[in-house]
């Protein structure tokens, strides 16, 4: 994909999205890493200790069986052993001053996006002329903001995942592609596995559109209004992994 | 000062606290399975040794972001049952409370409230008859207002009474007890849950809510530490809930009664109308119950 680079943190999310998008062959013409350059995990990425042991549940069936990857395969690892071209960022913080010229220097118009959790992209970014491609973990407009797959468990007992351009206010740049799931086999899981597996899944499909057809099409163009949702609080978040919904 | 439980309930604490004296160095857990931090907040263990967080320091000092939070399986949920249930015993005068004694609109508001909720609130026959449970066992003062008598006439509030001389500032207090008089009413108009959400919107962002905002609700000012005010935001909270279903106003109540259980014992009763607080962490209770049914967590008691 000549005109689609990646600007990505080594997060569980985005290890899915890489593992599907070589399942895929979907290699991005290059990838910006922001390498976590502090002594501790970023938000977002996985220790070793979270996911060791990991395994597919026994009882996983239909889409959840497909939608499997590796948590514990670095970003570098990965991309080394598939002989894909990457650079480190200027700084980790994709709103760094150094990050942005970075961006613009690149000739692609449009950014897969996959950072560290909780960052939102700056000006010097959002007034750019770029598309910045993010995949949101929720079905929009209806599940805006944080955390707002586990809101959906509760109240529609399904995942979903959207892909859209980031635009100034949260969650509501034009859709792309929007999918829902059934709930996942092990929904102690959901954080690190089966929200990153949904993402990926939206976002492979989008990209293979795109390849197809060379341009953007919109399933939602207008996505106004739904309703914004804020951290889910504990006791909700374990009646969703609990839950039989 | 501790008020002791019901027989029951006091018992199985006991036990608990038994267990759990084996592994811990303070005195105070042989009495019971709760008790007062250095801070004053309420701390207390379930069967499994695990302390509810979310209210053991004060949350006014120390706001919780509730980000990335652990999985604790069934404990979390014993935990969040105990802490609840310790404010919400705590809080209960140890004479019999006479609540038409309690003065003008808070009165109007408790009876209000409990009327709401004894019809069900919008969310059906089986809340209200998971809350008449719990008033009965807990809050019986409560239920000597005759269902649905309000004790007063009550004079509704317009959402926009609470502008100042000026007209360029909104007052929480007022703003929110007409919210939630009108929702109690099932009254509430979309204007109503745009000013819910606009306060959620600040809570959520701050964990603070003041005691006065501008106009276009931005820039609070004149303080933070009432605790009438999350206690009315709590109340407007749960009444959404209970209409709509939707969890996002779960949520923040979640996070508003944490709040309002990390203050001290003394701190509620100067602020807050006798049984106030005890009304609502009963309701959300009641919440939390149907919501665990729904969704087949087991059954919660």
């Amino acid at each position: 994909m000549n005109d689609v680079a990646m600007i990505a943190a080594d997060t569980s999310r985005t290890r899915a999205y890489l593992q599907f998008m070589v399942r895929h062959d979907l290699e991005p013409s290059c990838l910006i890493l922001l390498e976590n350059t502090s002594d501790t995990l970023q938000p977002g990425q996985v220790s070793e200790e979270q996911v060791k042991g990991y395994r597919q549940h026994e009882g996983t069936t239909g889409i959840w069986k497909e939608l499997i990857f590796n948590p514990s395969l670095s970003v570098t690892t990965l991309l080394d052993r598939e002989g894909w071209d990457y650079e480190p960022a200027r700084d980790m913080d994709i709103n760094d001053e150094g990050v942005v010229e970075q961006i613009m220097e690149r000739p692609e118009a449009t950014f897969i996006y996959s950072g560290y959790g909780g960052v939102i992209l700056g000006k010097g970014l959002m007034e750019s002329d770029r598309n910045f491609l993010h995949v949101h973990g929720g079905y929009l407009p209806d599940f805006k903001g944080s955390t707002t797959n586990y809101y959906s468990l509760l109240e529609e007992g399904s995942l979903g995942a959207s892909a859209i351009f980031l635009t100034d206010e949260i969650d509501s740049g034009p859709i792309i592609r929007r999918r829902t799931f059934p709930p996942p086999p092990d929904r102690s899981h959901m954080d690190h596995i089966y929200d990153s597996a949904a993402r990926a899944a939206v976002l492979v499909e989008t990209l293979r559109e795109y390849a197809e057809k060379g341009r953007w099409d919109f399933e939602v163009e207008n996505n106004e209004g739904g309703s914004t949702h804020y951290i889910i609080h504990p006791l909700l978040k374990h009646m969703a992994i609990l839950g039989e919904r | 000062m501790q008020r002791p439980g019901a027989g029951f309930e006091q018992n199985v604490l006991r036990a608990k606290a038994r267990t759990l004296q084996r592994h811990s160095a303070e005195p105070e857990y042989r009495q019971a399975g709760w008790w007062r931090s250095g801070s004053g907040a309420i701390c207390s263990f379930n069967r499994l040794g695990m302390d509810y967080i979310y209210s053991d320091t004060n949350r006014l000092d120390a706001p919780h972001s509730y980000m990335y939070s652990e999985y604790q399986g069934h404990a979390l949920i014993e935990a969040y049952l105990e802490n609840r249930f310790a404010v919400l015993r705590e809080q209960v005068p140890e004479e019999t409370v006479n609540v038409r004694s309690t003065e003008g609109r808070d009165r109007d508001i408790i009876a209000s409230v409990l009327a709401a909720l004894l019809n069900g609130a919008g969310a059906g026959k089986e809340y209200a008859r998971s809350i008449r449970k719990i008033l009965r066992k807990e809050l019986p003062d409560l239920l000597n207002i005759p269902d649905g008598e309000p004790l007063s006439t009550t004079e509704e509030l317009s959402l926009h009474d609470s502008a100042d001389d000026a007209g360029d500032a909104v007052d929480t207090g007022q703003t929110l007890t007409a919210a939630v008089m009108r929702l109690a009413a099932q009254d509430g108009d979309t204007g109503t849950a745009d000013l819910l959400d606009a306060f959620l919107h600040h809570f959520e962002v701050s964990k603070k809510l003041y005691h006065r905002y501008d106009a276009d609700l931005r820039g609070g000012r004149e303080g933070f530490r009432d605790a009438r005010l999350y206690w009315l935001l709590g109340l407007a909270l749960c009444l959404y809930l209970l209409r709509t279903g939707r969890m996002k106003y779960a949520s923040t109540l979640l996070k508003c009664t944490d709040l309002l259980c990390s203050l001290p014992a003394g701190k509620l009763r100067e602020e807050l109308p006798v049984l106030g607080l005890s009304l609502l962490l009963a309701a959300e209770i009641a919440c939390m119950q149907k919501l665990a049914e729904e969704q087949g967590v087991y059954a919660v008691e």
